[in-house]
């Protein structure tokens, strides 16, 4: 049974080639557009790691992780933050939240798939 | 005399309450007993380490405890750990 | 990824792009109506923020560059370091164009930018530099790592109580690096496992030794581990009998100073490594009075084994040895040298020229007078082998202040002025310390915090100058800063709090300002990691009076300070102008002497004359040196000017000019004020060289008061 990454970008492109990589290494992909969206997808699904944004319009990245470390069935979920190399403030708000990985963007795809491999093998 | 035990699902971090649970409820019967683990979707080191500490336990009270039949997901982390399915770490 | 996917993902994008586009645009020209909207600012960031992260994935290295530095720009906006004005509305403008055209390009299949695309991106990307608050440079493309040949670790992994809840599962990592390399033997760490009723099942208990085989560096080894690294220990050492390849590697490298860098380039350590042994080192220094030897801190934390440590040790010190060589050898100029050879040559000839005649033959007194004088050639011009510039002294600042200011948060801009003032080399290398002590003084309590210096109204960075100047045959050194300057209130209370002063007493801002090169004297009630650590400013003025300096200060409050040292040139030899009093005889250093007259009779009995209608005050040599017997009827005045200040030397006879070798004078004369030192004349008597300074600042106010 493989396992299922949802990703949390306001980008489509983003979202599109970062599954598209994922896939391709043999994990399955959900996408959210935002936290709010994030937190529906998450709802009745087993999610095994969640990548996300950090900003996004309508919840951003950081509270989508205080949202989702209270949810009974995904508080040991592991969760990368995509963040910037200006913003190392967000990065330790975001560890603080219990994010504790995270990808500097831009990224290359295998990056990223470095960074998933790491915290769960499909 | 010895029971059987069957530990199937995940076994890992976000389950590992109600399977250590599982586990400590069989040892208080206190008999020797074969563990099925083929039914195993998922083994973290949550798990892992609940199997290892239910061992000693068992070991402790005079018991022994086996794990039989391991699933894919078990095997391969016995192997990567260089643990023994049946016996003391090596 | 396939081709066809790819595609797609790139139309994606491309329309991703245009929508963006077109919002960045309107929400650019409503800014500029409403110039506090956090919304828009932020949306606009976004867009930007999107854009690079989405060309980023697709390689377009082009769209990465050109929207950071707009995201930056954008990004100090919504931080509200940077205000919104038209000028940046209008200069933000046509990057939005500018991006939208790249974008169009990638649209038609142009991957790259094209040589106008590069053109104008950089035109553009110049018109904005003058919003970048802060230089937040693009993470380098990391070159792939060499693959090197097959090594074996020993990695020792203890997880953090909490990663499993974190999402962290150790085996995770294991599975990781098994595809990195061979995981030799394992074994797995139990002794921390609770007794079953006080396992919590979510607490991460295990932890792994490993052999890891593999051809990867340390420092992706180490990478793996980015995510639990804070939480956990980790530690990866080369594995047993691997120590003599590092240490071959340690001694077939380049000489380096530093054993942090030797460990690096070994690969036995990494950055990251050396970083926390050195916050370790500092931690310690903070505790304890002592600093732990940074190679210790290696070893104990087990980071690398003890050979390789040593072999590094070794190897620092071999380059210091090489290094401190060096320092025995002196740079010289050429063209001095080979002025000092061709005056020995001509020394040969004229001492041949004496062989080949008698002495009571014709000639003979000339040959003999011209081998004098090459002589004193040859000596003088040996001694200007000894004279470098000061300007490397003054540029080793560079870095201190740099180090300095990073330390106190403060920006300061050294400027170094007269770099190329020569003094003797003997002399530059004592005065380092003394003006290292000024400069870490200016930096500390001179120059003020930025916001302080903002309040003021002055430039955020802060001004250090160093400047070097000949004057009147010595050299003065300038330390100035533009500071506060110092608070004569201040200084004052304080010395009368030391009982340094009695309540009350009237000074002049000049002696107020004296007392901080007084010992004990420091205003400063913290003390600081930098000065004010009990050397104090009375050191600085004792080192430099044994150099035969001295040393002043000028401030203005709120303006800054200007320490400045004046020193002689050399400490070997002067050009003196001797002098008899009685039977006794003085050298007068020739470049503080500016004429000499006779004694006007009339002037016998006075301690001052006039000359040209100035009034000249005297300086008996006579009655301060207590000098026996009476004065012949005609005395000689040697007139003396000394920091603008002119004086008259009343002396018995002129015996004329003389170049005096230095000898210094003994402990037991180091109290002795007005002398510098003493010489032998050529008849084998003592002359004592007279300090102009201290004679004319002693002597002169008092016998002006008389006038």
């Amino acid at each position: 049974m493989s396992k299922t990454i949802l990703i949390v970008d306001d980008s489509a492109s983003v979202r599109q080639v970062v599954s598209i990589a994922l896939r391709g290494a043999g994990y399955e992909v959900v996408t959210a557009a935002d936290g709010q969206d994030a937190l529906k997808q998450l709802d009745g699904k087993r999610i095994h790691l969640i990548i996300s944004d950090v900003n996004m319009p309508n919840m951003d990245g950081i509270t989508l992780v205080g949202e989702v470390k209270k949810l009974p069935s995904y508080k040991f979920t592991p969760i990368i933050m995509l963040t910037t190399e200006s913003q190392e403030d967000k990065k330790r708000q975001a560890q603080a939240a219990g994010a504790k990985a995270w990808v500097t963007k831009p990224f290359q795809p295998a990056q990223m798939l470095a960074a998933v491999s790491k915290l769960i093998m499909p | 005399m010895k029971d059987a035990l069957i530990i199937d699902g995940e076994l890992t971090v976000a389950v590992a309450a109600e399977q250590q649970a599982r586990l400590r409820a069989f040892l208080e019967r206190g008999t020797a007993a074969d563990v099925d683990l083929s039914g195993v979707t998922e083994l973290d080191t949550a798990g892992l380490q609940l199997l290892l500490v239910a061992r000693r336990e068992a070991a402790q009270r005079g018991i022994t405890l086996t794990f039989h039949n391991p699933s894919r997901a078990v095997h391969d982390v016995f192997v990567m750990a260089h643990l023994d399915l049946d016996g003391a770490p090596r | 990824m396939t081709d066809d996917d790819l595609a797609d993902a790139l139309d994606t994008f491309i329309t991703e792009a245009r929508e963006l586009l077109q919002d960045f645009e309107e929400g650019l020209l409503g800014l500029e109506d409403e110039p506090s909207a956090q919304d828009s600012v932020n949306a606009l960031f976004r867009t930007m923020h999107t854009l690079k992260g989405s060309a980023g994935l697709f390689g377009l290295h082009h769209l990465v560059a050109f929207t950071h530095v707009v995201e930056t720009v954008l990004d100090s906006v919504r931080e509200g370091e940077l205000a919104v004005s038209a000028e940046l509305v209008s200069a933000l403008l046509p990057c939005g164009d500018h991006v939208s055209s790249m974008v169009e390009g990638v649209a038609a299949g142009r991957l790259d930018a094209t040589t106008s695309e590069t053109v104008d991106g950089d035109r553009l990307l110049a018109a904005l530099q003058p919003f970048l608050t802060l230089s937040s440079p693009l993470a380098p493309v990391l070159a792939e790592p060499e693959v090197d040949t097959l090594r074996t670790w020993r990695l020792t992994l203890r997880f953090g109580p909490d990663s499993l809840r974190n999402g962290m599962d150790p085996l995770s990592f294991l599975r990781y690096l098994a595809t990195m390399g061979v995981l030799e033997r394992v074994t797995t760490l139990t002794d921390a496992l609770p007794d079953a009723e006080q396992m919590d099942p979510e607490t991460c208990y295990l932890g792994f030794v490993i052999d890891f085989v593999s051809g990867a560096a340390k420092a992706d080894i180490e990478d793996v581990f980015d995510f639990v690294r804070e939480d956990s220990q980790i530690s990866i050492v080369p594995a047993d009998g691997q120590a003599d390849d590092y240490v071959k590697v340690i001694e077939g490298l380049p000489d380096q100073d530093r054993l942090g860098d030797l460990l690096v380039r070994s690969g036995a350590v990494t950055d990251l490594e050396i970083a926390r042994a050195l916050q370790i080192q500092q931690e310690r220094n903070r505790t304890g009075d002592s600093l732990p030897p940074l190679g210790e801190i290696l070893i104990e934390t087990q980071t690398v084994p003890k050979p390789v440590v040593d072999a590094a040790l070794g190897k620092q010190r071999k380059t210091a040895d090489s290094r401190s060589q060096e320092t025995q050898t002196i740079r010289v100029y050429a063209n001095r040298l080979d002025k000092l050879i061709d005056l020995v040559g001509e020394l040969v000839i004229a001492q041949s020229s004496v062989g080949i005649h008698r002495p009571d033959e014709e000639g003979y007194d000339e040959a003999q007078g011209e081998v004098m004088r090459l002589v004193e050639e040859v000596r003088h011009s040996a001694l200007s082998l000894r004279m470098v510039p000061i300007g490397t002294t003054l540029r080793r600042f560079e870095r201190v202040v740099r180090d300095v200011c990073v330390d106190l948060d403060k920006d300061v801009d050294l400027v170094i002025t007269g770099g190329e003032a020569e003094m003797d080399k003997a002399l530059v290398e004592r005065i380092g310390d003394p003006l290292l002590h000024l400069v870490r003084n200016a930096l500390d309590h001179g120059v003020e915090p930025r916001a302080d210096r903002e309040r003021q109204g002055k430039p955020i960075r802060g001004k250090l100058r160093l400047n070097a100047f000949h004057d009147a045959g010595s050299i003065v050194i300038e330390v100035a800063d533009d500071g506060r300057g110092l608070n004569r209130d201040r200084i004052l209370g304080k010395a009368v709090e030391r009982g340094m002063v009695q309540p009350g007493t009237v000074m002049s801002d000049h002696e107020v300002y004296d007392l901080i090169f007084e010992p004990g004297f420091s205003t400063v009630e913290t003390v600081s990691n930098l000065s004010g650590r009990g050397v104090g400013m009375d050191v600085v003025r004792r080192n430099i009076a044994e150099l035969r300096g001295t040393i002043e200060v000028l401030t203005t409050a709120g303006a800054g300070t200007t320490f400045r040292i004046r020193l002689p040139l050399t400490l070997a030899i002067i050009d003196g102008f001797l002098v008899g009093v009685g039977p006794s005889a003085f050298i007068v250093p020739l470049d503080r002497v500016t004429e000499c007259v006779e004694l006007p009779p009339n002037a016998a009995e006075r301690d001052c004359m006039y000359l040209r209608g100035e009034v000249l005050p005297f300086i008996r040599l006579r009655t301060i040196f207590d000098i026996a017997g009476t004065p012949p009827r005609r005395q000689n005045v040697v007139v003396i000017e000394q920091s603008g200040q002119r004086a008259g030397l009343v002396v018995d006879t002129l015996l004329g000019q003389f170049q005096t070798v230095i000898k210094p004078l003994g402990v037991l004369f180091s109290e002795a004020r007005c002398i510098s030192g003493s010489t032998i004349l050529g008849n084998g008597e003592v002359a004592l060289i007279l300090d102009v300074g201290p004679l004319v600042a002693e002597n002169v106010s008092r016998e002006q008061v008389l006038v």
